[in-house]
């Protein structure tokens, strides 16, 4: 039986889904730093650079960069390669704008959490399987073997 | 601790005030609601963004949308520049299919009633906030200089929901609408002499890279710092880092008199000085510049001051053959300058004047043809070569001029 860790945060946008963690120590500029219409992480200036956001559970410390942000989310959801959820040690409004626009306008539910007991950049590593609970805050990690 | 809205806020959530209140109200409480807010407040303008380069097909479907509702602004509102020129981007070779993307968010941005603006310096021309009035700004250089220089009060609002709060003339209150969230939080000291232009965008360089998104104090800026200089230092600090908010001691209205830290010791405290700016100056141009092909200012957007001053530089000069020389400026600036013919003579020396767009949100055109560029915005500086795959060269105005100019 795999390792399973429970970590509890803030329940920013709701919604239950579970996929494939996608861990970036750096935080991630959406504006021109993804893709959209491939969904792969085009900004070289971090480490993730080449990796696709795609029905990954996304995980990095911050959102920065520009205010733009919120709709290159959105464009990313229209075009199918929206991340599955967010996790955050802090998650700006540019990503919870994103992901509310993307439920009201293409019915695609992304959930985000942050501000969990534990720090998720450390505790989740790219590979582990995450059920991300929106609606309580409840992240559920089993850890690749 | 639920979101309270007045009755009024009610009934646009309930529809009764139309469809495209009702969508924005939805997306504001469903926003607002976990990051903790306990009201909306009244904003008193909003900075909104329609470029194509980052609404992209969805966001124009967005504004396409809430137009159709019959959405209108309630609330005075103007939006970051456009991905084109509009009177020239055919003849500069811009992609027809993208331009006329940018065209249909142009319509819906007019059925819902912005002011046709496309500039990302409102607080020059557009809406301009009094200390302590509330707004909603997208634009990270625009909130800087709202909250920092104007003292008005806003977050940094994301494209898509400063046009909800321009819908309803309402934003969820939380952050910087606080004023117990403006105080300082890091003390910073400038001791690097007199300073040019060009250091005051290399310290926001500095001070974004060090403080992230923390409150700044700064120590050691004149009282003689022009409106350009502190527009310069807070988009530098906006790009390098997310600073939405910074004070200049005995400069800035929040921080004119007492202590901007009240009382609390700052978190942290560091020193620019000039070998650091050096040092900088030189991490902001790229490894291989080659010969240098086009010049290009105006980020955030050039001033009636700034432009006129680049006429002077200009004055008996004419742009080199094979080399570009391009000014980025608002239709106001532009219209400003033709009636005095400042424009007429810079363009007959072969400057062009790039009006409502801006290069960081849109292509690069020339085919190719522009492999290093020049700047003296240290925000271009942040973004251009990674966005556009060049080199960059950053330099002081003058250096720039001299660099794709010569005598006649």
């Amino acid at each position: 039986m795999a390792e399973k860790i429970i970590l509890k945060g803030r329940a920013l946008a709701p919604g239950v889904v579970e996929g494939e963690a996608l861990v970036s120590k750096e935080s991630l500029v959406w504006s021109h730093g993804v893709n959209p219409p491939t969904g792969k992480i085009v900004d070289v200036r971090v480490a993730v650079c080449g990796e696709c956001v795609k029905d990954k559970v996304l995980v990095y410390p911050l959102g920065k960069g520009s205010t733009a942000s919120a709709t290159w989310i959105l464009e990313n959801t229209r075009c199918g390669n929206a991340p599955k959820a967010f996790i955050n040690r802090e998650t700006e409004l540019i990503i919870l704008a994103g992901a509310v626009l993307s439920t009201e306008l293409y019915g695609v539910t992304i959930p985000v959490v942050d501000r969990l007991d534990q720090d998720p950049i450390e505790v989740i590593e790219t590979g582990d399987w995450v059920k991300v609970d929106g609606d309580n805050g409840i992240v559920e990690v089993t850890k690749k073997k | 601790m639920a979101l309270r809205l007045t009755a009024y806020e009610q009934e646009m959530l309930d529809g009764k005030h139309g469809e495209a209140k009702q969508l924005a109200m939805k997306i504001m409480v469903k926003i607002g609601e976990p990051l903790g807010a306990e009201e909306m407040v009244e904003v008193v303008s909003v900075q909104a963004m329609a470029h194509f380069g980052s609404l992209h097909i969805a966001g124009r479907d967005y504004l396409g949308k809430l137009a159709c509702m019959g959405g209108k602004c309630c609330v005075p509102t103007t939006q970051d520049p456009a991905s084109i020129p509009f009177d020239t981007w055919e003849e500069m070779g811009y992609d027809r299919e993208y331009a006329e993307n940018q065209m249909k968010l142009c319509d819906s941005i007019m059925k819902l009633g912005e002011y046709h603006a496309w500039s990302c310096t409102p607080y020059v021309q557009g809406s301009v906030p009094r200390l302590g009035q509330n707004v909603a700004w997208a634009e990270s250089s625009a909130v800087s200089y709202a909250n920092s220089v104007l003292g008005a009060r806003t977050n940094r609002t994301p494209a898509g929901l400063a046009i909800c709060a321009a819908l309803t003339g309402r934003i969820p209150k939380f952050g910087l609408y606080f004023p117990e969230n403006r105080k300082a939080q890091v003390k910073v000291n400038v001791d690097a002499g007199p300073l040019s232009d060009l250091d005051y965008n290399t310290i926001g360089i500095i001070i974004g890279k060090r403080v992230g998104n923390y409150i700044p104090a700064i120590y050691g800026i004149p009282q003689s710092a022009t409106n350009d200089n502190l527009k310069y230092l807070g988009a530098c600090a906006a790009s390098s880092g997310s600073v939405a908010l910074w004070h200049a001691v005995g400069v800035t209205p929040e921080a004119l008199y007492g202590d901007p830290f009240e009382g609390r010791d700052p978190l942290s405290e560091f020193t620019i000085t000039r070998e650091m700016l050096t040092e900088t100056e030189k991490s902001l141009c790229t490894k291989n510049p080659g010969e240098i092909d086009l010049y290009v200012t105006g980020c955030p957007h050039s001033s009636t001051q700034e432009v006129t001053k680049l006429a002077h530089l200009m004055e008996g000069r004419r742009v080199k053959p094979g080399k570009d020389m391009w000014i980025f400026t608002t239709a106001e600036t532009n219209n400003m300058l033709k009636r005095s013919g400042v424009i007429q003579k810079m363009e007959a020396a072969g400057v062009r004047m790039m009006v409502q767009t801006c290069l960081v949100i849109s292509p690069l055109v020339g085919n190719g043809k522009y492999k290093t560029l020049i700047t003296d915005s240290g925000k271009n500086a942040s973004y251009l070569p990674s966005e556009h795959g060049i080199e960059l060269v950053y330099a002081s105005m003058e250096d720039c001029v001299a660099a794709v100019t010569e005598a006649v």
